[in-house]
């Protein structure tokens, strides 16, 4: 999660800060308000995911059966010694689960970053040079955007090949126009405030103004779509997987290991899909609870 | 006042249009101005909205680029450089905007505002830089403790404080000031305008005091522009256009003004209807269609700013007729 | 130039004084959302007289916008309120029963805000929006509602009537959207008016005129007016009793007068020394 430094976030204003206040501006003065209800939401997000992420570090170094051990007991219920039963290869689930987790994670810390770093430059160039960039910018998106994602994400992964970091850049890929939209929104409405124009007779060439003025104080809104995009990025890899596109064959990831147990579902061999599909819900939800929390952090009414 | 004769800044012929609306329509925001703003002065430009004093202003240090006209600073031309030059243009005339909420970074403390020209127009390493921010903002009557709050932490008057430093930092010699006091409280008011008055006095600063405010002009400038509708329609020194304002326009602006005075009914000197949309105009006095001299010739082409006596210049040929005839 | 007529007093108020419309006695609050609950509103204590202009001066954060809120009870909901009444004819208004306010509203207390273009709906004919209050109101028929929307632009004198009734709010310029908005305050005839911050943003030119209706109004119709305002010089214009605020508090009151001419308080000073960048001789 990216570190959010305390004069981003909504600092409270003093209130009556002495008799000679202006008017309202973006600098407002705003009333103290009360932690809004999603704080609760917020602090399980976090703390949902770090448990995911100390899951996939110890994973590294600890399972308790191997996760690709062929040959185990086969199809047994979950219970003592295996967790989460095993699966049809005799593959211990609960290991599997944990192991998987470092896939999905990454995957989705990665991509997520990758169309956020993108997204924003190339909308920061778009919003603040307009005319012919942001012309160029915004028809080469608009072109990707045709497409409906997940079938798209299909058609790329398909056409490169499985393996982690083709679906990273796949997914980061259809994830980036969303990006570049509201970083553009952002730095094009403050465009012209007087910041801004201030900025440039004080020396700043137009990328300095761009970057280091506009950028800033556009940042808040993509932080807390970050969090929404994540969880969506999750579900699509878990997807992907389950189609059997993806990551290699054999290597543990929820999704495909839902594919593998679904027969099992009628036959009675239920823990075979139910728990990477509890995973997978798990790590959704705690997303979506963050980008709610983080919703609310840098709300444009409270946001300065 | 000023010794020196020659102009620092200098604008002929300024032009300013928009295209605007569907079909496309011309918005002649600055309509030919000229002026000459002399070191150590303050020059007033005073107008309603419309007026375009803050194209103006944009116009002048080119935030906004003129469709035609010349700018000169301190006699070399500014109009056609380039970035390059523009960024040397920067350390002698600056722009205090008037809006202290919008005008700050909000991420920036003031100690990274003022420092950033320190460091991209006057280059100085870290020790100058900080040891030069502590004075600007002693200048303008902050303390050291202010550099390291963000604008949300401080009151409207010294944002704008911290805005007149930040403009200060280049070492200019001429700033120009966007309605600098318009969003600030009454009771700062003052205390704004005695800061802006010492500085020029100690820095020999020569100002351009745009505003809509006629106390704040009165009070600060020594010499006045009113604009109407992208001209100016009249201009000289403060006292001689407040104590006998000739044209029309600048009459019924004055006696418009509220005073805080009990007991004072001033009578008002009316203009008819309301400012019309700054959209094609047709050719003919801006205030034609308003003004109680209006005249046939008025109607039918722009008047110029006619001289009248020395450091007076009024562009209403009827008013100026009424004038002579009392003289003679 | 400025032909500063002799002044006679008797002319501003000729009627004897008499007893107050609306009386504020002892209010005070806090927001609700403020954490530490400090009080924004310190008994407050002033009354309007009967047709007369009362200007309620004081600059941001004074809190003179927040009591006139609070007569129409349309204050933000997280104000609270810890002491006080605020009575219009022997009822305390901040007791009454939404229904009741209701046919307070626009009908016997009006309001004027500011931002006027703002404050009007972008979707509605000015008429239509005028002939609602009317209709709402008064119970009048379309046709009739329309007659008294077209008599209530004549009122503010904006010209052609007939022709702008049908106009939207965005065809307006600032001051005639101004002069439309005090125009529907006043179509059901209410015995008080409150203006807040009516010229503020407005063009000099501009805000002379609309103070200058004001005025003729007020006298016009033995109007009640308050006037709320961060600026002196339309206090002296038009006032005929001031109220000066601060901080929540009421810090002087008194006729306008007094108020200029002898400040007791030292607020009251240094606003006026403020006010008045120039002096003049």
């Amino acid at each position: 999660m990216t570190p959010i430094t305390r004069s981003a976030a909504g600092v409270a204003e003093p209130s009556g800060s002495g008799g000679d206040t202006g008017t309202a501006g973006p600098v407002a003065k705003t009333r103290r308000r009360p932690p809004p209800a999603g704080a609760l939401g917020f602090r399980i997000g976090v703390g949902l995911l770090a448990g995911y992420l100390v899951v996939a570090i110890i994973s590294y170094f600890w399972t308790p059966f191997d996760p690709l051990g062929v040959g185990g007991d086969v199809l047994v219920k979950p219970g003592t010694p295996y967790l989460f039963g095993t699966d049809r290869l005799g593959e211990d689930v609960f290991s599997r689960t944990m192991v998987a987790t470092r896939y999905d994670l990454a995957i989705t810390v990665a991509s997520v970053a990758l169309a956020l770093v993108l997204g924003t430059i190339l909308g920061t160039i778009g919003g603040y040079y307009g005319k012919f960039w942001d012309g160029a910018i915004m028809r080469a998106i608009e072109t990707f955007n045709a497409f409906p994602t997940l079938l798209f994400a299909m058609l790329i992964v398909s056409a490169v090949g499985p393996g982690i970091l083709n679906i990273i850049v796949v997914l980061a890929f259809v994830g980036l126009p969303s990006y570049l939209r509201l970083a553009r929104a952002e730095v094009m409405s403050r465009k012209t405030w007087q910041f801004a124009e201030a900025a440039r007779m004080v020396g700043c060439r137009s990328w300095r103004v761009a970057f280091r003025h506009l950028l800033p104080n556009s940042i808040g809104p993509l932080l807390a779509f970050t969090a929404v995009n994540a969880a969506w990025v999750a579900l699509i890899t878990a997807s992907l997987g389950y189609l059997g596109i993806g990551l290699q064959p054999g290597v543990p990831e929820w999704g495909s290991m839902i594919a593998n147990g679904q027969d099992g579902i009628i036959t009675g061999q239920w823990w075979v899909s139910f728990f990477p599909g509890m995973a997978i819900l798990g790590m959704t939800g705690s997303l979506y609870l963050l980008g709610d929390g983080l919703g609310d952090r840098f709300d444009p009414r409270r946001r300065r | 006042m000023n010794a020196n004769p020659y102009p620092i800044l200098r604008v002929n012929g300024l032009r300013k249009h928009f295209e605007v609306g569907h079909p496309r329509k011309r918005l002649n925001a600055i309509d030919d101005v000229q002026f000459d703003l002399f070191p150590g002065e303050t020059l007033a430009v005073v107008g309603e909205s419309g007026s375009g004093k803050s194209t103006l202003a944009r116009c002048i240090v080119r935030l906004i680029e003129p469709s035609a006209g010349e700018i000169e600073l301190d006699g070399r031309s500014i109009t056609q450089l380039g970035p390059a030059g523009l960024a040397r243009v920067y350390r002698r005339i600056q722009l205090v905007f008037q809006d202290p909420n919008s005008s700050l970074n909000p991420r920036m403390t003031v100690r990274q505002a003022i420092e950033e020209p320190l460091q991209l127009q006057l280059k100085m390493d870290r020790a100058q830089r900080a040891a030069r921010s502590r004075e600007l903002v002693a200048m303008v009557g902050l303390a050291d403790e202010h550099l390291d709050r963000h604008p949300h932490q401080l009151s409207g008057g010294q944002r704008q404080r911290v805005g007149i430093a930040r403009a200060l930092a280049a070492q200019p010699q001429v700033v120009i000031l966007d309605e600098p006091t318009s969003s600030l409280d009454v009771s700062v008011r003052g205390q704004i305008l005695e800061l802006l008055q010492d500085l020029q006095q100690t820095l020999g600063l020569a100002y351009l005091f745009i505003t809509h405010d006629l106390q704040v002009v009165r009070r600060v400038s020594h010499r006045v522009a009113v604009m109407y509708l992208g001209g100016i329609v009249e201009q000289g020194r403060t006292e001689d256009v407040f104590a006998d304002p000739i044209h029309p326009y600048t009459r019924a602006l004055l006696s418009a003004a509220p005073t805080a005075r009990w007991g004072v009914t001033r009578e008002r000197f009316r203009l008819a209807g309301e400012i019309p949309s700054p959209v094609d105009l047709p050719d003919a006095c801006r205030l034609a269609g308003r003004c109680p001299l209006a005249e046939k010739p008025c109607h039918q082409a722009k008047p110029a700013l006619i001289p009248f006596g020395p450091h007076r210049a009024v562009a209403c040929p009827p008013a100026l007729a009424q004038r002579q005839s009392l003289v003679v | 130039m400025s032909a500063d007529t002799a002044f006679d007093p008797a002319a501003r108020h000729s009627s004897p004084v008499r007893e107050p419309i609306l009386e504020i006695d002892n209010y005070g609050g806090y927001f609700s959302t403020s954490a530490d609950h400090a009080p924004v509103l310190k008994d407050i204590t002033y009354s309007l007289a009967r047709g007369a202009i009362t200007a309620i001066v004081g600059e941001t954060g004074s809190g003179k916008s927040l009591t006139a809120l609070s007569m129409l009870q349309i204050q933000p909901a997280s104000f609270v309120r810890t002491s006080g009444r605020i009575l219009f004819e022997g009822q305390d208004l901040a007791e009454l029963d939404e229904r009741t306010l209701r046919g307070i509203r626009g009908a016997r207390i009006s309001m004027v805000f500011q931002d006027a273009r703002a404050a009007l709906n972008p979707i509605f004919t000015v008429g239509r929006q005028i002939a609602d209050v009317c209709r709402l109101h008064q119970g009048l028929s379309r046709n009739d509602a329309k007659d008294a929307a077209i008599a209530a632009l004549r009122l503010v004198h904006i010209p052609d009537p007939e022709r702008r009734v049908r106009q939207y709010p965005h065809e307006f310029s600032g001051g005639m959207a101004q002069r439309v908005m005090i125009a529907m305050a006043l179509v059901c005839k209410p015995e008080l008016l409150i203006l807040d911050e009516p010229t503020t943003g407005l063009d000099v030119t501009i805000q002379a005129e609309i103070i200058a209706l004001i005025t003729e109004l007020c006298r016009e119709s033995d109007l009640t007016t308050c006037l709320i305002t961060h600026d002196l010089g339309v206090v002296a214009e038009t006032c005929d009793y001031a109220v000066v605020m601060r901080r929540g508090e009421v810090l002087e009151t008194g006729t306008c007068e007094q108020v200029l001419t002898a400040p007791r308080h030292e607020y009251t000073q240094q606003l006026l020394a403020a006010s008045r960048l120039v002096d003049n001789a």
